[in-house]
């Protein structure tokens, strides 16, 4: 057990080392989609008298989501471009730990580096929206729970990306094909409440997209369970595909990249 | 158990109906690798390799391109699962502590697998910590094996500005960090320079002197010839000898290692050949 810890903190170090390197053009890319987002939908849309309250809306959902964003493009990219090039991977999984371990290290590193790049539109979103988004409204205990939660789930599921999309060629393909999917159908842009009225039965199908419990139950936790769904449920449901992502995804590693 | 060795080599019977000896640090059994593709058999890495690695021998593994040598290695560090056959490791499956096995080992793979996003200084005290090292033993070791390697005026510079020599050195010097007992290096000086590579000798004549037992794939055969006490030549995927670099120049009538190589993979081209004339006959 203490060889594991042990490499997990060298690991963690080693990606915090790098993530220090990049901070600042990786959280600049962040903040300016970021700021995009809410200015749009808190000032410019409500001008025309549409989509009042959008503002705290859509910053709830960025601040959860956009750690996504960033995780497939520079983290899932980078191991998949890693195992065809200089596969500096393969030399982690000669180290005394098991190959298992060596893969659910990476997806707790990668959720670490998210959960430190997203914290900053915190602050972002409160300044730009100011009095839209009112700070009582938060629990914070729960934003707590949710924000380790997301984070994490955000880890294991680009571990899973990675071993899923194993082609070089496919990383562009993960946009179209699961980003844009999950983004649309994740009850970014709306609440699942309000799906409910739009369709209830699409409604209910989205309810297999982990993104919906990922931006629902943020908002339960910043701007209170009325309207979203039920925050212990989001957090249930996000442990389980944390533990389905990482247990498929390693399989599939192990099998792709042929270790013990 | 050195007796029965005596009376095997008097009979002349294969290396692998031996046991596994008390001074083997390694005994390889029947060992297979097909490599799948969608469920299907790719291809025949190795063939049930069987031999044994001493407690403190060099060993040179020796082959054409294709033989199974990279594969046979990859295995060896503990990576790579075979499809069949056994690993023993002081006489215990290393798959029955895996963990324990790849501390003792170190590995320097063909390909350089180097952390391109840190410094050398910092991949090093990273391979240190992660193989169980204080900070300030990672931190002197670190300094000691780019010393060896000539590569501490780099310390700061990142792998990826490194020319091709230099990620070899650094190779190394990453492969020997944590100390291991036991060393794979694949074709560790393919790129280098004369002199470069000749300090590599004397570096790795010096942990073989400090009974270190190293497993050395290189296609250089004088490289084989000065540092290995025995070869193993590998051929499609089956060892096909292993013996003292002596022995061999002495049963082959050959002056160096390089002319007995050429005569045995012509021989066992002709061998191969022959083999499929007479299936294709029947």
């Amino acid at each position: 057990m203490r060889a594991k810890l042990n490499f997990f903190l060298e690991l963690l170090r080693r990606e915090l080392t790098i993530f220090r390197r990049g901070y600042i053009g990786e959280a600049t890319d962040t903040v300016i989609m970021f700021f995009n987002f809410i200015v749009v939908f808190g000032y410019f849309i409500p001008m025309g008298g549409q989509g009042v309250n959008w503002g705290p809306f859509m910053m709830v959902g960025s601040i959860a989501t956009f750690g996504l964003v960033s995780a497939v493009n520079n983290r899932v990219a980078q191991v998949i471009s890693d195992v065809h090039g200089d596969r500096t991977i393969s030399y982690f999984l000669t180290m005394p730990v098991p190959s298992s371990w060596v893969f659910i290290s990476m997806a707790l590193c990668w959720s670490t580096v998210l959960a430190i790049l997203t914290l900053i539109l915190f602050p972002v979103g409160k300044l730009v929206l100011f009095s839209q988004f009112s700070l009582a409204s938060v629990s914070w205990g729960k934003l707590f729970l949710i924000y380790i939660t997301l984070n994490i789930f955000i880890g294991f599921f680009s571990l899973w990306l990675a071993g899923a999309f194993q082609k070089i060629n496919n990383i562009g393909r993960l946009w179209c094909r699961v980003v844009n999917p999950l983004f649309m159908f994740g009850a970014f842009f709306y609440s699942f409440k309000d799906a409910l009225t739009f369709n209830p039965l699409i409604a209910k199908l989205t309810l297999i997209n982990p993104v919906v419990y990922v931006t629902e139950g943020m908002r339960a936790a910043m701007l209170g369970q009325e309207g979203s769904l039920n925050f212990w449920l989001c957090l249930t449901v996000l442990w389980g595909y944390i533990l389905l992502c990482g247990w498929h995804g390693i399989a599939r590693l192990k099998k792709w990249l042929d270790v013990v | 158990m050195e007796l029965w060795g005596k009376v095997l080599d008097f009979f002349e019977l294969p290396f692998y109906t031996r046991h596994p000896m008390k001074d083997d640090l390694i005994h390889i059994k029947n060992l297979q690798k097909t490599y799948m593709h969608r469920g299907k058999p790719l291809k025949k890495a190795l063939k049930g390799v069987s031999f044994s690695i001493k407690k403190g021998e060099t060993l040179g593994l020796l082959g054409v391109n294709g033989a199974g040598k990279t594969t046979l290695s990859s295995i060896l560090s503990g990576m790579c699962p075979p499809t069949a056959g056994e690993v023993l490791w002081h006489d215990q499956s290393i798959y029955s502590d895996i963990t324990k096995y790849r501390r003792q080992v170190g590995f320097c793979p063909q390909k350089p697998n180097l952390d391109n996003m840190l410094t050398l200084g910092e991949s090093l005290i990273f391979s240190g910590r992660a193989y169980g090292l204080t900070k300030s033993e990672a931190k002197e070791r670190a300094e000691q094996v780019m010393a060896d390697f000539s590569i501490g005026s780099y310390a700061e510079s990142l792998a990826a500005h490194l020319s091709g020599g230099y990620k070899q050195r650094f190779l190394m010097a990453r492969t020997l960090m944590h100390s291991p007992e036991f060393i794979i290096l694949d074709e560790p000086t393919v790129g280098l320079d004369p002199h470069i590579r000749h300090q590599l000798w004397e570096v790795l004549k010096r942990l073989k002197s400090e009974g270190t037992t190293i497993l050395l794939t290189t296609h250089y055969l004088d490289e084989a010839q000065t540092l290995s006490d025995r070869v193993c030549f590998i051929h499609g995927g089956e060892v096909k000898i292993v013996d003292t670099p002596d022995n061999l120049l002495k049963k082959y009538k050959k002056t160096s290692l390089e002319d007995v190589f050429i005569d045995f993979v012509d021989e066992t081209e002709i061998e191969i050949f022959s083999r499929k004339d007479d299936a294709s006959k029947t």
